[in-house]
Formats: C-alpha cells, structure tokens, sequence
C-alpha cells in the first residue's frame, strides 16, 4: 500500500500516522500539508496546499493507491482560506484519485452533516440526507464536500470512496469541535434540553480509519461508538459548570451572547439529537470501537 | 366543649407542636446539614423562624396528633431524604447510566410514584387482560390515544409495572412535537419514552422492548368531548409495517376513562401554531385558571388488552403489501373500538 495522508499535524492524523507506521503492508507514507512534516523510514513530507493542482502529478509520480484525507478544517469562525483548504481542497484531492487512478479514497466527515434536529430518529443512519443549510459554516463545507463525495461515489465506481462520518471525538489530545466545547470554562446549555451524545474516543477513532484500510466500502459510514449519554451528565462527569441559556430565540442569543458566540458547536446540537447508527460499520466496516460512550468518557474524567 | 376537654386540647396541640418543631430543627440543623444542601433552594428561602411558625400554625391546625405517628414521621422523612441526598449527590456528578433510548431508570424510580398515585388512587384503574402480553421479548402495544396530555401512555406503562407477573418497561412511542418543548422533552426521554418514528419503533422491538403505539396521533390527543371514544384514524398503518418486519405480536389495547380527563371542548388550531403546538385545546379550566387547568378530572378507568396478534404466521414482506397492512389495521382498530364500546355500555358513571 502506498499512502497519501492529509492531516498529519492533526491529533486525529498522528494517531492514524502512527498506526500506518507499524504496518507492514504500507510500502510508502507521503504526508501532504501546508507546514513541514517528519521524515522516516518509508515517510516523506511534501509541502503542498491540498488545493494544488500539483497533487494529481505528485499522485502519479509517486504511484499513490490510498489517500487517507482527514484534513478538513472544523473552526467556528471560518474564512476564506479554510473554505478553500475544505472544500476545494476535497475536491482536488478526489479529482486527482480519479485521474491517477487511485483504488481507495478514506475521508474524514462528522455525523454532525446531519445536523440536530427535534424530529430526528434516536440513531440516524446514512440513508439520511445530510443537512445542508446549517448555521456552522464549517458544517456547510463538510456538507458541500459530502455533496460532491457523493456524485464521486456514483460516477467512479473503479475508486473505493468511503466517508466516515464520526460521533463526536474526544481525548486527551483531541481538538474537535466538541472537545473544545467541553473545555470552554462554562459551557453554555439550552435549559430545558439534555440532548443524548455518543462519544468516540479519538484512539477508536483512529482504529476506525485503519480499520477502514483493510475493508472496501463505497460511500459513507457512521463512526459511532455503542451507548449513549445525556450531555449534562457528560459536563458534570467532566466537573464542568454548565451556563443555562433561556430556550427562547436560541438563534438570535447565538448570535449575540458571549457564551454562545464562537461556539464551538451551533446550539440545536445542544437542544436536540444527532446521533449516528452504527449498523454499516458492524456490518461493512467489522468494526467496533474498543470503548463505549460511558468508558471513554470515564477515561477522559480521569485526565480531565 | 367543657373547659377540661379544652385544657387538655391545648397540652396535647403544645405537645405535638413542640414535637413538631424538634423535627424542624432536627431537619434544618445540623444532623441534616447534608439535606440542607440539596432541598437547599427550598428551605434558604425560608428563615428558620419562618418554617418554624409556618410548623406551629400547622400543628394548631391539627386537632389531635397521635406522637407515635410523629416519630414514624420523623423516621420516614429521615430516610427519603437520606434517599433523596444520596441519589442527588450522584446525579450531581453524574454518577448515572442511560440506555440506548436515553431511558433513566433511577429517574423512573423517583418519578414512579406519582404514576402510582395516578394509577392507583386518582384514576383508580382496573387493568384487564395484562397476561396477553409477553413478560419478555419484543411486543407493540397499540392503543386508542386521548386526554390531551399523553397521561394514557403513562397509566399502561403503569399497568405493565404493576399489574404484570413481571414488571416490565413500556417505552411509549411520542408525537415529535413534545421533542420541541424545553424540559418536557428531556423529561420523556428520560423516563423511557421514545420519539415515534418507523426507525425507533424498529430498534425498540428488535432490541425486544416492550413499545406502545397510538396510531391515532395528534388526532386522538387533540380529540373533542362530543368525539370522545371515536376513534380517529389509524395513521397509515405504519405500526403494522413495524410489527411485522420485527416479527413481534401486536397486541390491542383499549383505555376507557382518558378521554374524559380533560374535557376538550374546543380546538383553537391557530393559537396552537405560535407555539409550535398542533392544536391548543380549550377546557372548562384550561386555560382560563392557569396551571390549574392542567390538573386532570379523577375518572375512572379501565385498561384492556386484547389477545395478541401473531405476526409470524404472516410474512416480512407483507409489510410492503399495501392491502395486507390495511386489513391488520383494520382488525386492531375494530378489535380496540369494540372493546371500548363494551367498557362503555357497563360503566354506569365517568367517575365510579
């Protein structure tokens, strides 16, 4: 095998790094991102903005047959550059699969593409459409890139594409958008809401995406991890205090208020739930994460 | 009244009220320090003094108070909130599990007996034919909706906890819009009730959960006084399509005594829609005095369940044959109106 990976700067990237490198049916390692990268026994950095259109010779040149692509940007305040870094980012990554014929295409997505929603069933499997007009606009780039992902499934059925849309990931050294929510001093809450969460340890998560290397699966797949947990109980195992916002005018307080300005998450996801089923994974992928959702976050109280 | 009899009235009211306020003080002092903390908000509103005289003004109220009953009292309340400390201190740190559904059982166990009050006291209901239904594996209880607030879903959730050879947890299926109100959606979820949707009912059943169904929907609920034992429609038969692609019984279940509770005499659809509400029933006290409006009318009722339907003579796909769905529809609905009309040509009062 021999790898293209984005995103290795990321905690997500280096614990996937860290696994390729330990297997031995990886020939090659090419790490691609815009800083510098480390270098090793059969692992190369190349400095290249994923929206290079460099990439599709550099694919070629170096006979690429799996891009593992788990670098998308989730920030709150999102600009121009992340849009690009994203979306269009993607999308030359998938171009040049498609033109240099590469076999398996792994990208990272959230279940979160969904979006929270009350008439939301209590596991959502990827049947469902993904939400598109959401208020994050990181998640309005995801869906852009799902969207396009999908059109890709169907018109190059020689390339395997899978999308692996995860539950929220959490860890010590985990940099989501809801492991940043739980470290914010006073998490803001919607009173009168306790919405259910799964939670995905970021080591599951990373098994996952190795996992996913040795299963061909075409399309998206939910990451979620078995149970589920209220989140004011998740704040409180964590020892946080959440801060309860009045339930009326969420989007107009969001825009407004401190707390929820720059949030890491859009507030329906603290109203409603958003929670993926993990059927296919069992099924396609084989796989389960090691931890549920009560022992990952068990272990994370402990380091918290 | 002799002026003996008085002087004795007023040294066993000095009595009990000294007694009385032992108990306060015990509760407010130090040996409940820790209750102080959790009934906390409560009682920091109120000064010692306060309770105090509030104690007094109870124990003049009370003509004759037996001390043995006071001293069981005081055990009895120092127990529940030894109870209440420990489980709030556990739920303070989270120290809780939920199952896949977000189901809560030590949140049931707190809020149980206030079903069991309803169940046994206010709504007095008599449980037949709770030996139809499986004391384990997956089973759909389909029921005729009524009263308003889905207090029917909670009386048969009752009924299978206390009138079942096994007790057992129903997990009532609910209108989605419930999902949308702060503090009553996280209470559903948390009690075990489940948004109703094909996917939820599914997994609830093959996960070999007991579920309930009330086909009839917002058209039940939101049903009128004149209306009332009518069924409504019974949606599209999606609870039939679910019962027989998880090979689970569906077993008919006919409430007689909800569609009183709440007297609906009008439907004002369109001061239910700011509120995101289907519909916003008018009462004879709803919504003229508040709160008050929600207390419902003590009727009597009955619970039946029916002999269950055996869905593993019939086959998986005949969930996509329209006209099989239709007839196993039909056949519920008929067998739940039928039984309703038995009920009623008995009953000889709404409230006895």
């Amino acid at each position: 095998m021999r790898v293209l990976l984005t995103g290795s700067h990321d905690f997500l990237g280096k614990l996937v790094l860290a696994r390729l490198r330990k297997r031995d049916d990886v020939e090659l390692i090419l790490t691609v991102g815009p800083g510098a990268g480390r270098r090793g026994l059969r692992l190369r950095h190349e400095r290249l903005a994923l929206n290079d259109p460099k990439i599709v010779a550099l694919v070629r040149r170096e006979a690429v047959d799996t891009i593992v692509h788990l670098d998308v940007r989730q920030e709150s305040h999102r600009n121009e550059s992340d849009f690009e870094h994203t979306v269009m980012g993607s999308m030359t990554l998938l171009a040049a699969a498609a033109e240099a014929g590469v076999r398996k295409v792994l990208m990272r997505s959230t279940a979160a593409v969904y979006g929270a929603r009350y008439s939301n069933p209590t596991y959502l499997d990827e049947s469902r459409r993904i939400r598109l007009g959401s208020r994050s606009q990181y998640l309005r780039d995801l869906a852009d890139v799902e969207r396009y992902a999908q059109e890709f499934v169907r018109s190059h059925p020689e390339v395997f594409l899978t999308m692996l849309r995860f539950a929220p990931v959490i860890g010590p050294t985990a940099t989501s958008p809801f492991m940043r929510y739980v470290r914010l001093e006073q998490p803001p809450v919607i009173a009168g809401f306790d919405p259910l969460f799964q939670l995905l340890h970021e080591e599951d998560a990373a098994d996952a995406v190795a996992q996913a290397l040795s299963a061909d699966v075409r399309g998206p797949v939910n990451i979620g991890p078995e149970g589920v947990t209220p989140l004011l109980r998740i704040l409180r195992r964590l020892g946080r205090s959440p801060l309860p916002i009045p339930p009326v005018l969420t989007s107009v307080s969001e825009r407004l208020l401190p707390p929820l300005r720059g949030m890491p998450m859009d507030s329906s996801f603290l109203k409603f739930p958003c929670c993926p089923d993990n059927g296919r994974m069992k099924r396609e992928l084989g796989f389960l994460p090691s931890r549920t959702t009560s022992q990952t976050l068990e272990e994370l109280s402990r380091v918290f | 009244m002799s002026s003996d009899d008085a002087s004795i009235m007023s040294r066993i009211v000095g009595e009990a009220e000294s007694r009385l306020v032992d108990l306060v003080r015990a509760l407010i002092g130090g040996q409940a320090k820790a209750a102080k903390d959790q009934v906390g908000m409560l009682l920091e509103g109120m000064t010692t003094e306060a309770a105090l005289s509030r104690v007094a003004q109870w124990a003049k109220a009370i003509e004759k108070v037996d001390l043995d009953t006071l001293r069981g009292l005081k055990l009895v309340m120092d127990g529940l909130i030894e109870t209440f400390r420990e489980t709030a201190e556990k739920r303070a740190r989270g120290d809780y599990e939920v199952d896949e559904f977000g189901l809560d059982e030590g949140f049931l166990d707190l809020v149980r007996p206030l079903f069991i009050f309803l169940y046994r006291k206010w709504w007095r209901v008599t449980a037949i034919g709770v030996e139809h239904v499986p004391l384990e594996g997956g089973a759909l209880l389909v029921a005729n909706h009524s009263g308003v607030l889905p207090w029917d879903g909670a009386m048969i959730a009752t009924a299978m906890w206390l009138d079942s050879a096994k007790p057992r947890i129903v997990r009532a299926l609910h209108l989605d819009w419930f999902s949308q109100l702060p503090f009553i959606a996280p209470f559903m979820v948390r009690t075990g009730q489940v948004l109703a949707c094909p996917e939820n009912a599914e997994r609830l059943l093959r996960g070999g959960h007991l579920a309930a169904v009330f086909p009839e929907g917002v058209k039940g609920v939101g049903k009128l006084l004149k209306d009332r034992y009518k069924l409504a429609r019974f949606g599209r038969g999606g609870f039939v399509k679910v019962g027989l692609r998880a090979r689970v019984p569906i077993i008919p279940v006919s409430v007689v005594g909800a569609e009183e509770i709440y007297p609906n005499i009008l439907r004002v659809d369109w001061l239910g829609k700011p509120i995101g509400a289907p519909y916003m029933p008018v009462t004879p006290l709803w919504p003229w005095f508040g709160l008050l409006g929600l207390v419902p009318l003590p009727t009597k009722w009955t619970i039946e369940f029916g002999k269950p339907i055996d869905t593993a003579k019939l086959r998986e796909k005949d969930a996509d044959n329209f006209l099989v769905v239709q007839r196993l529809t039909q056949r519920v609905r008929d067998e739940v109106q039928g039984t309703i009309n038995r009920h009623l040509l008995r009953r000889e009062s709404v409230f006895w």
